[in-house]
């Protein structure tokens, strides 16, 4: 049926934006109470979508070090990843190709050393010692992965890191929604959201709640649903090789990583370019360079391609999770890891919006609203 | 700083060898790259090679080149064959242009580019078409242009002038046909009879185009009303199968060549931002290029087959008229005589693309090609299956981009060439919606192959 | 190698030595890399990295990239897009693949 016949009969949730953040929190909803009429209403093809143009790590190390409840968050997100990927491998019938074999994050200095050091051991206090890390020294690092530029000084390494396929996690979060009864509508963007007495008309389609997923554009939508949702772009190019030999990067890293296919993904860069993501050589040539420092035998394979996606930055880089204050039943949730917390997403934060979650965990959510960008 | 050029031509085939010649002799500092090693292009690939006896199998409209390949070869430019383009990005001075030239990566700055690197031929998705003994029409035309190559036999299938035009060279040079098998759809006829007129302006080449396709369907075995065509065999092609009025027939080949149409290379316009169209006409996209090439993006330029598909002259003469354009740019007065020239370009330009509206209506390709048989592969670097996309296209996905994401269609190393346009068709057709509304797949470096230890070197030139 | 699919019209041109997979081989010269191949018998020239089935060059003109070889150690060169040097060096993924 398509969204069209159903102006008059109201869904309980509208979701705004079928990214990754959408899509796994429509998964959580449904999961948890299957009777639930759920829309999600995404936009047209070529919008900037983070969740198809990422790196595919599910990443711990660093998350949140000023940030405690980030940090334990992330942590949390990372450790319920395992379940759920076979939850909804086994639900789509699509292999998503996590892992969690663990993360290197390589220094090539003494100094970068240092800053992994303190940021490590932060992250641990932070998260009561449940973080675990180990610091390597040139030595230490190259038995993980042979092969190391003479440059490369150290590594931080946690087994806690992993990775996955995020376009196929997006295609399978999908799928699954589908058949889980989950209405979705593609080509269809938000202009305007009108606020009724009960509920929300978004795009002609009626929802008692409304939860705000459109990445960049949630800025924009938060406004009207009387929520500050500060979020702006930040560019990152990402190089990808042509298939390599398997096991030639055994860890995964955001300086590399190897997909499950074979290739090899090299990245990123932190541009401020606004909505401009266009392909740079500077940008590309600096990221060759920098693989190849860390990993001179990766000089002679061929690109096969390259892009650039648009990060959804908050102010301080964790996610903010806002329930709007004025209208009953709206939502934004916006999201820097929006693949690191998939499963928290659709594990806890669909919970929190179901508002069945323990006190516990809805202070640890609720610590991440934008109150904290308040002056 | 690296050197700033007046004008960067991509492509040296008749429109970029036009245009380099008017600009150079008004004095620009002009490029001229090519992926090549010799100059021409597609039609007079290797005219400065060939031997008698494969200028006589390739017949006369080929030889009519050499005058403007002297020229181009004498004029005051820089000429560097085997550059391949691999990115181009807007440049506070222009354009950055990086090509790959002997091994290195170098990077030139222009202020004004003309990309003139002409057109591709349709994919022709059809069941088996990946298999080793496809090739396609051109690949054909090609090999006797520049290697003097000739099949024993083959079966030609599809649809154009090309196809019929290799099927004259291949006849003069004695090769069997085994079999003609023309897709084009007869209602084609009927629809082209209003083109007739725009066909009529041009009364040379509509007879040419007339007798050639009399003379095939007399000395060829020329099958019309094809569809259905599936390419038989396991490792290597065995044989070919097609209908003809609802009965399957076979046929015992071990090659087999196709050809449906021509459509402008467009990856780099797009790449820098340039609008496109979807042209109902030709049935591809492309840039939106007024008459002397400009486009929607300021000091950018396009001509010749890589902006519309009008053949030899016009691209001649859409170069030209480009190079002329972008000499006097900023030239306040023009002289009587550059004026009238201009004009006179300008009218050939428009009459020739009107006229080639006969041969579009004419050969606009069957139906049946663009629902190809779920088995049949549509991306070709990622083995992705027709039935593939179609499964995805039709739970609703936004359009190709995201059929991309999903499926890997459209990631391999041609970089979407082969699959873009069908993904197209097969999402319009899931989703019922007119492939015009269908955005194409997004363009990104690299263009073609490079390895990250030259992208980590760059020469700036 | 079997029956050859092509011959070639070039009867008295001058030849360039090159090498295929360590094998030396005489052909006209002037071919691009592709001719060549495909003058000395080899239809299918490549492993589809995905399928591992055999791959031949499709259009000849640089856009299909079904020809990509390895030229004097120079890795993903399109075939159809360099013409044979005295003693080039050429490998590919398999030969002869004919029907
Ligand atoms: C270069 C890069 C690397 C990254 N690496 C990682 C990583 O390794 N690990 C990690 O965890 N995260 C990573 N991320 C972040 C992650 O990709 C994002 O957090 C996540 O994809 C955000 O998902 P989203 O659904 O909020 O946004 P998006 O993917 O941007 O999706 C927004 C959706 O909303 C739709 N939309 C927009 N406006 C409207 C409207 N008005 N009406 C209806 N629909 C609308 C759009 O069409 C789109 O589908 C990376 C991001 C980038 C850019
Ligand atoms: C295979 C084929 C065979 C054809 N045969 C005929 C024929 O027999 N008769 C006829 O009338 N028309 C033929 N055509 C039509 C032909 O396109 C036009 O007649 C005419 O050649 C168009 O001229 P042009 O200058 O626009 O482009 P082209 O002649 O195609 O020239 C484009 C040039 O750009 C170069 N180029 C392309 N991409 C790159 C890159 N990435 N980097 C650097 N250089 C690049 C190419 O090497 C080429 O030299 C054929 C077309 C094709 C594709
Ligand atoms: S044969 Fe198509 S790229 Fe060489």
């Amino acid at each position: 049926m398509s969204p069209a016949n159903n102006k008059l009969s109201p869904y309980d949730w509208i979701i705004v934006g079928g990214g990754l953040v959408g899509a796994s929190i429509a998964y959580g909803l449904i999961q948890k109470q299957p009777q639930l009429r759920i829309l999600v209403l995404d936009g047209g093809d070529t919008d900037h979508r983070a969740s198809v143009g990422n790196f595919g790590l599910i990443w711990v190390q660093g998350k949140g070090n000023d940030f405690p409840a980030y940090a334990n968050w992330s942590l949390q997100g990372a450790d319920l990843w395992p379940e759920f990927a076979r939850q909804l491998s086994h639900k789509s019938q699509i292999d998503i190709a996590y892992q969690r074999q663990g993360g290197l994050e390589f220094a090539l200095s003494q100094h970068q050393l240092s800053v992994l050091r303190e940021e490590m051991a932060t992250m641990s206090r932070h998260t009561q010692g449940r973080f675990q890390y180990t610091l390597l020294d040139r030595n230490a690092a190259l038995a993980l992965q042979p092969g190391l530029g003479e440059a490369v000084v150290g590594a931080a390494y946690s087994p806690q890191d992993g990775q996955v396929n995020p376009l196929y996690l997006l295609s399978a979060l999908h799928k699954a929604n589908r058949l889980l009864g989950v209405e979705y509508q593609s080509r269809c963007p938000v202009e305007h959201i009108e606020v009724l007495e009960h509920g929300f008309n978004a795009a002609g389609s009626l929802a008692k709640h409304i939860v705000l997923c459109a990445g960049l554009d949630n800025q924009r939508l938060g406004k009207q649903l009387a929520m500050h949702l500060p979020v702006t772009p930040v560019k990152g190019q990402i190089l990808i090789t042509e298939r390599a030999e398997a096991g030639k990067l055994p860890y995964a890293s955001p300086q590399m990583r190897q997909t499950a296919e074979g290739t090899i993904q090299i990245g990123g860069s932190h541009e401020h370019k606004g909505l401009d993501n266009r392909s740079s050589l500077d940008i590309m040539q600096t990221i060759a360079n920098d693989a190849v420092t860390i990993m001179p035998e990766l000089a002679k394979l061929h690109l096969v391609r390259s892009w650039s996606a648009l990060r959804v930055m908050s102010p301080d880089g964790a996610p903010i999770y806002q329930r709007s204050t004025k209208y009953q039943g709206a939502f934004g949730v916006c999201c820097h890891s929006g693949v690191s917390l998939a499963a928290a997403h659709a594990g806890l934060l669909s919970s929190w919006l179901l508002n069945t979650l323990d006190r516990d965990q809805k202070i640890l959510i609720e610590a991440m609203n934008n109150d904290r960008f308040a002056v | 700083m690296s050197k700033v050029y007046d004008y960067l031509v991509i492509g040296a085939g008749p429109a970029g060898m036009a245009a380099a010649i008017e600009a150079s002799n008004a004095g620009l500092c002009v490029l001229v790259l090519d992926q090549a090693e010799n100059a021409g292009g597609q039609i007079y690939r290797n005219l400065g090679q060939v031997g008698i006896q494969q200028a006589r199998v390739l017949g006369p409209d080929y030889l009519v080149g050499k005058p403007l390949l002297a020229e181009f070869m004498a004029a005051n430019c820089d000429y560097q064959p085997m550059a391949q383009l691999w990115h181009i990005e807007a440049h506070e001075k222009g354009f950055l242009v990086v090509a790959l030239v002997h091994g290195e990566s170098i990077t030139y700055v222009t202020s004004h580019l003309l990309l003139a690197n002409g057109a591709m031929e349709r994919p022709m998705a059809i069941p088996g078409w990946h298999k080793p003994g496809v090739m396609t029409a051109g690949a054909g035309q090609i090999l006797l242009k520049t290697a003097a190559l000739l099949p024993k036999q083959v079966v030609l299938a599809g649809s154009g002038p090309l196809l019929l035009l290799l099927a004259q060279q291949y006849r003069a040079a004695g090769v069997i046909i085994t079999a003609l098998l023309d897709t084009t759809p007869k209602s084609n006829y009927w629809y082209a009879t209003p083109w007739l007129m725009a066909g009529l302006t041009t009364p040379k080449q509509l007879l040419k185009g007339l007798w050639l396709t009399l003379v095939q369907r007399i000395k060829t075995p020329y099958i019309t009303g094809v569809s259905g065509i599936e390419v038989l065999g396991e490792e290597c092609v065995t044989g070919v199968s097609y209908t003809v009025a609802g009965k399957v027939y076979d046929i015992d080949c071990n090659l087999i060549m196709l050809h449906q149409g021509l459509i402008p290379e467009t990856q780099m316009g797009q790449l820098l931002g340039c609008t496109q169209v979807w042209s109902e006409n030709q049935q591809c996209w492309q840039a939106r290029v007024a008459v002397a090439g400009q486009t929607s993006v300021p000091g950018l330029q396009i001509a010749g087959d890589a902006g519309t598909i009008g053949g030899a002259y016009v691209a001649q003469f859409n170069g030209r008229l480009a190079g002329i354009v972008r000499a006097n740019s900023g030239v306040a007065t023009l002289s009587l005589q550059k004026r009238l020239l201009t004009l006179w370009l300008c009218l050939r330009v428009k009459q020739l693309h009107w006229a080639r509206g006969l041969v579009d209506r004419l050969y606009r390709p069957a139906d049946w090609l663009s629902e190809p048989s779920s088995d049949t592969i549509i991306c070709r670097c990622e083995q992705v299956t027709a039935g593939a996309v179609t499964a995805i296209a039709s739970r609703g996905c936004a359009g190709v981009n995201q059929l991309k994401a999903y499926t890997r269609a459209g990631m391999g190393a041609c970089q979407g060439r082969q699959c873009g346009l069908n993904l197209a068709y097969l999402v319009a057709h899931a989703q019922q919606r007119p492939v015009s509304k269908v955005e194409p797949l997004t363009v990104r470096p690299p263009l073609s192959p490079i390895n990250l230890g030259q992208l980590s070197r760059q020469t700036e030139l | 190698m079997t029956d050859l699919l092509f011959s070639c019209l070039l009867k008295d041109s001058p030849m360039c030595p090159i090498t295929v997979n360590g094998v030396e081989h005489q052909v006209p010269a002037r071919l691009s890399v592709a001719a060549a191949l495909l003058y000395l018998g080899n239809l299918a020239i490549r492993k589809h990295p995905v399928s591992s089935e055999a791959r031949a060059p499709f259009c000849y003109m640089g856009v299909c990239f079904e020809c990509l070889v390895i030229i004097d150690g120079q890795h993903k060169q399109r075939a159809c897009l360099r013409e044979v040097m005295p003693h080039m060096c050429i490998e590919t993924a398999m030969v002869g693949v004919n029907p």
